[in-house]
């Protein structure tokens, strides 16, 4: 029995689903890239090895 | 990989998420700033550790 039109648990539609992943991974691409830059950084500066 | 929306509510993965990625980077500053090579980088500079 569907919640809601989309027929779905979360209540996306498959297109809904693949734009929100879409953003979401540049968000996670962009999290890492930061991440990655401060680690350069920090290793450059001290470093763990 | 994005059918996974289809299963998790987004708005509610999305806060999850960004709420345990926050708690995991303040634990890991802390953790840098308890220990002795990093514990420093606030308060007081080390002599040259470049040696």
């Amino acid at each position: 029995m569907p919640e809601n039109q989309s027929g779905t648990p979360s209540g996306l539609t498959h297109a809904e689903a693949q734009e929100f992943h879409r953003v979401f991974m540049q968000g996670f691409m962009g999290f890492v890239a930061l991440t990655l830059v401060a680690h350069i950084l920090i290793w450059l500066w001290r470093p763990w090895f | 990989m994005w059918k996974i929306w289809l299963l998790f509510d987004a708005r509610r993965a999305l806060i999850g998420v960004l709420a345990f990625a926050f708690s995991m980077v303040l634990l890991n500053h802390f953790i840098q700033l308890s220990t002795p090579r990093y514990g420093s980088w606030l308060n007081a500079p080390i002599e040259t550790s470049s040696n």
